[in-house]
């Protein structure tokens, strides 16, 4: 059977700057996959390749067999590949509930009598109501969403692309940020959605975290990918010390 | 009803109209425009034309305005789609000055003299009254909010306001926000169409002149100051700058001075406008409502 995420020969190229240089990996259904590397190593801009957000240089993603290039966000959105963001990016001035409601439309938006129709049914509110329960801010659904903490609002935006049926999420950085408790709820809810079948691909910089959740790690540096394997193996890897330590000493 | 009072009911419902679909580009798709006149004067270029050339009726010249500038706001939509915020106040002035120059130098247009003779709409061959013909400014004023209504309720008009909240978590929530704010573009330029067509058949006389960014910065002021991206807003704003020139003189001499003035104080001191969401106004009529509910 195909892999569910196939990154063939990536390149992203910024100007003279390479962003991501020739990145090869899969990753299985129903895996947590962690994407580590110090800063600037190309971890966003990944994420950014594979929901279309920037086009690639070269290479070719593939998800489920299915070509990506050419796809613009919004169509990869539609596939499910749901994501958050580093730099957690609600729709400030709209209430919690509305903004699930948002990604709940994806099914909506493409035929006219489709997008003109009703948002707020019966139907549409328990959809979105069940996915505020699911990721436990259920209580806030009628808040502004700017006025939650940073720790909610990142359980929003894990709302948001669960509102998208998913069946991958890209997570960047979940723990950025977060104090002891707020971290722990995270983890365990990125543990439970993924048993209930939705693979993720997650960005950390948090390495406990990161050993906790993934049996499998990608290490990028400097647009490379310099390993690739289990968490006991990476963190006895030369290059990966020599990554962290060589630039950062304080990571 | 006196026509004095006629006439200025008249200008209101049209003002109205125009504002209700400015506010839909840039209250509720989060896309500002300065240039909103041209779409009020390419609608308005339609229908009189359509009428004093060909003799149509202008039972189908309205249509006819209200097809042509939702297409122009279409084709005018394109180059707005890859700029934001100073850019686009930026294009979409000179939009404006564009398609004020095109009506006033080139001939076909009727240049300097502009469009003269537009006839009213008549009905069985009778002309239709004063008092008629504000009756049908009423109608459409009821239609564009009854359209206004149905857009905020339905997935479209979520996606408007996915995109004015940020644009790129709307993508990555499945909105294709170049398609959504071509519909922002269409809808509204269609509607300042029907205001324009509404206002030809009422003047019976236009010229590039009415059209300028004044005119554009006029509709804009009512917008933001009953209060961007609601409806009541732009019905109030529209009402109230709308009839301030007619209670006092001084205001329409000055009207660039005092709505230009009013857009920075709004701006600095209460961005929300009058009856906005979280606007002074709002926030103290619900916290009295909920004193008395408790
Ligand atoms: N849109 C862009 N234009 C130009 N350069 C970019 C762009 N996006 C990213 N870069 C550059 O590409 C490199 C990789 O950035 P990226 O954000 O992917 O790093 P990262 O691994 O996510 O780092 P961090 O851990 O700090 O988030 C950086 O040098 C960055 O400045
Ligand atoms: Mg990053």
């Amino acid at each position: 059977m195909e892999h569910l995420l196939e990154i063939d020969a990536i390149s992203k190229h910024f100007g003279g700057l390479k962003a991501l240089e020739n990145v090869s990996f899969t990753m299985d259904r129903g895996e947590i996959l962690g994407l580590i590397g110090p800063n600037g190593a190309g971890k966003t801009t990944l994420f950014n390749l594979i929901t279309g957000r920037y086009p690639v240089t070269s290479g070719t993603i593939r998800y489920n067999g299915k070509d990506l290039s050419g796809m613009g966000p919004s169509q990869v959105a539609a596939m499910g590949i749901g994501r958050t963001f580093q730099i957690v990016r609600p729709f400030a001035g709209l209430t919690v509930i509305t903004n699930v409601m948002i990604a709940l439309g994806v099914s909506h938006y493409a035929g006219f009598w489709n997008s003109v129709s009703r948002y707020r049914t019966p139907a549409s509110l328990k959809a979105a109501r069940k996915i505020l329960a699911r990721v436990g801010i259920a209580g806030y659904a009628q808040q502004k969403s700017e006025n939650l903490p940073l720790g909610l609002k990142k359980h929003l935006e894990i709302a948001r692309a669960l509102a998208l049926r998913p069946s991958l999420i890209l997570l960047d950085e979940p723990a950025g940020g977060l104090r002891k408790e707020e971290m722990d709820r995270l983890i365990g809810l990125v543990r439970e959605i993924n048993g209930e079948g939705t693979s993720v691909l997650v960005i950390e910089h948090n390495m406990p975290v990161v050993m906790q959740l993934c049996k499998r790690i990608v290490v990028l540096d400097h647009g490379t990918k310099i390993a690739e394997g289990p968490p006991e193996a990476i963190r006895n890897n030369r290059q990966v010390v020599e990554a962290y330590l060589g630039r950062t000493g304080d990571a | 009803m006196s026509a004095y009072a006629m006439t200025v009911s008249i200008t209101i419902g049209i003002y109205v109209i125009l504002a209700i679909s400015l506010n839909i580009i840039t209250g509720y798709a989060g896309q500002i425009s300065l240039g909103h006149a041209a779409f009020f004067g390419i609608g308005a270029y339609a229908s009189g034309m359509l009428a004093t050339r060909l003799g149509a009726p202008f039972f189908a010249c309205l249509p006819f305005a209200v097809v042509v500038t939702g297409a122009v706001g279409a084709i005018l939509g394109i180059p707005c789609l890859r700029v934001k915020e100073d850019f686009l106040a930026i294009t979409t002035m000179g939009i404006n000055f564009v398609v004020q120059a095109i009506f006033l130098y080139i001939p076909f247009f009727g240049g300097a003299l502009g469009i003269a003779n537009i006839p009213a709409p008549s009905i069985h061959g009778a002309e239709m009254t004063k008092s008629a013909y504000l009756a049908m400014v009423l109608l459409f004023v009821l239609f564009a909010i009854l359209v206004d209504g149905w857009l905020t309720r339905s997935w479209a008009g979520l996606a408007l306001a996915s995109i004015r909240e940020d644009e790129t978590a709307a993508e990555m929530s499945g909105v294709n926000i170049t398609r959504f704010k071509v519909v922002a573009f269409v809808l509204g330029s269609a509607m300042a169409g029907l205001a324009g067509s509404l206002y030809a058949h009422f003047m019976s006389f236009i010229s590039a002149a009415d059209f300028g960014f004044t005119e554009s910065i006029v509709i804009l002021s009512m917008v933001v100051f009953g209060g961007i991206g609601t409806l009541r807003g732009p019905i109030i704003g529209a009402i109230i700058l709308g009839l301030a020139p007619e209670l006092f003189r001084p205001v329409l001499d000055y009207r660039t001075f005092v709505y230009g003035t009013m857009l920075v104080l709004l701006m600095r001191f209460q961005p929300q406008g009058l009856l906005g969401l979280d606007s002074f106004i709002v926030r103290n009529a619900k916290r009295i409502f909920t004193r008395r509910a408790a």
